[in-house]
């Protein structure tokens, strides 16, 4: 079996905000995002024009096509806990799409990708530790190449990876009179390995979107898959 | 588009008809009894099943609710990379679907109350044609089905509930199945555990079937026809979706026997198809 088996000591908390015009901001256990801001860069993408593109067209059908196209998405914010700071976290995504089509040859691996560059780098700093910056790299997280989408966060000799995968996880709080606590589904998420072990989820998806933590997970590590898990969360889609 | 939709509407052909059954080995068979399923089909309002000697009470129905959302991506893929090359419209859409349901089922003696949900999610890659004929054109590019249920058996001893989880993942990127009558490779599975025992629950994919009158015959590709359970390496119930058929293992006590008739019952009782197609 490739899906891990249900693990009942992830606790499911809703996570609500973002995709509301009218609360932007990220609620979810007792953490809550604030002040979120995004350059006015993060807004465009900027193509090449291409003179090989116009001409080889044949009514309407390309012959060959390169398509080079470049979009970052530059932001900052806050993450509070009962109403008290717990981090600051910087983020730069870039990507750079380069791919190529050619009507009448076999497409190469230029077509599936293998050129793009699709890198997200977060520094996220602790307020109860202000010393140690914990540095964030992922790559793929836009899904343009043929790739895992995953990333690694890191201070010193401390190291969390994260990872696009399905996993089976509980649809409610553990609660012993509710019978319904023991549902689970199946979801597209985030995972977070710590020491080999899953310790935390967060949903792919929008809809019904949720974050999951193992009970008695250290708080410098709770907290600082909280600042990921959002930071995943509020990224934007680079690939047009 | 694959033939999965052919190969489904095949099936759901050869369902409604019933004029095939599943063929059951008849090394279990012997020593298992059959019991077909009544109340499955028909009036839904205030529905009950029975088999053999259990009886469903009332089926106690929640809302069954599909939302069709424009989500985040999972990721590019060949064919959407091609339409953008091309210039033709396209969307990404998610389809969910949920489902919940409750009842509880006795055998004369014990009883046991039965909690299930079922969620199915489906992205599709929408191309939209611009043709009144050929309208919009959805392919599937992944899904993710699951089933759960909590088991509480209403007896003194060996009270602890039980949890079923039955998963269908599908993802179009990952699939190798090629020709027509290959049916989407797909990683499927389920368990029923109490946290000491452990029921495993292999959906069944068979290509032997038998005819109303008795004859054996093969089919051109193996068609999804109900779930295997078992207890370490022995089968110890079958549950035939599509005869409508359950058939237990005789040589066990009355509290598994309970268990596994409400396993079978949850399964037969699902309304979403996890056939992710």
């Amino acid at each position: 079996m490739s899906i891990p088996a249900l693990d009942m000591h992830l606790q499911p908390y809703r996570m609500i905000g973002h995709d509301n015009p009218l609360r932007r901001n990220l609620s979810f256990d007792n953490y809550k995002t604030r002040g979120i801001h995004r350059t006015i860069g993060s807004y465009f993408s900027f193509g090449n024009f291409s003179i090989a593109n116009e001409i080889l067209v044949v009514e309407g059908v390309p012959l060959y096509k390169r398509d080079k196209m470049r979009a970052r998405d530059v932001f900052r914010f806050e993450l509070d806990r009962d109403d008290t700071l717990v981090s600051v976290t910087e983020c730069k995504a870039i990507l750079r799409k380069d791919e190529t089509f050619r009507l009448f040859k076999e497409q190469d691996s230029s077509f599936y990708g293998a050129r793009n560059t699709d890198l997200l780098e977060a520094r996220i700093r602790l307020s109860g530790d202000t010393a140690h910056i914990w540095q964030v790299l992922a790559g793929n997280l836009n899904g343009s190449k043929e790739e895992e989408q995953k990333g690694v966060i890191r201070n010193g000799g401390q190291e969390i990876r994260f990872v696009k995968t399905v996993l089976l996880l509980r649809e409610k709080a553990v609660d012993k009179t509710d019978i319904q606590s023991l549902m689970a589904t199946a979801n597209i998420v985030y995972s977070f390995t710590c020491n080999e072990a899953i310790v935390a989820a967060v949903s792919y998806r929008a809809t019904g979107r949720k974050i999951w933590f193992k009970e008695k997970l250290d708080e410098t590590t709770k907290n600082v898959i909280a600042s990921v898990a959002s930071l995943l969360t509020l990224r934007r889609d680079l690939y047009y | 588009m694959k033939p999965i939709a052919s190969i489904v509407i095949v099936i759901a052909t050869a369902a409604s008809c019933t004029t095939i059954k599943m063929a059951v080995p008849e090394q279990f068979s012997r020593n298992a009894t059959q019991m077909p399923v009544k109340g499955l089909s028909g009036w839904a309002i205030h529905q009950r099943a029975s088999f053999g000697n259990y009886a469903t009470s009332t089926i106690k129905k929640g809302w069954n609710t599909t939302s069709s959302t424009i989500d985040r991506s999972s990721g590019v893929n060949t064919e959407e990379r091609l339409l953008k090359v091309f210039n033709i419209n396209q969307e990404n859409n998610t389809v969910n679907q949920k489902n919940k349901y409750q009842f509880s089922i006795n055998d004369g003696n014990i009883t046991a109350d039965i909690f299930c949900m079922e969620k199915s999610t489906r992205e599709e890659l929408v191309v939209k044609t611009n043709s009144q004929i050929l309208g919009d054109i959805g392919r599937l590019r992944n899904s993710q089905y699951s089933f759960s249920a909590a088991i509480l058996p209403q007896t003194v001893k060996n009270d602890e509930p039980w949890q079923v989880v039955l998963y269908s993942i599908y993802d179009a990127a990952k699939d190798t199945a090629r020709r027509i009558f290959d049916l989407p490779n797909k990683e499927e599975g389920g368990y029923a555990t109490n946290g000491k025992e452990t029921i495993t629950i292999r959906p069944l994919r068979i290509k032997n079937v038998t005819t109303k009158n008795g004859k054996e015959g093969v089919m051109p590709f193996r068609i999804p026809t109900g779930y295997e359970l078992r207890i370490e390496d022995g089968v110890v119930a079958i549950v035939d979706t599509f005869g409508k058929n359950v058939w237990i293992y005789n040589d066990l006590d009355a509290q598994t026997k309970l268990i596994l008739a409400s396993i079978a019952s949850s399964l037969l009782l699902k309304k979403i198809s996890d056939y992710g197609v």
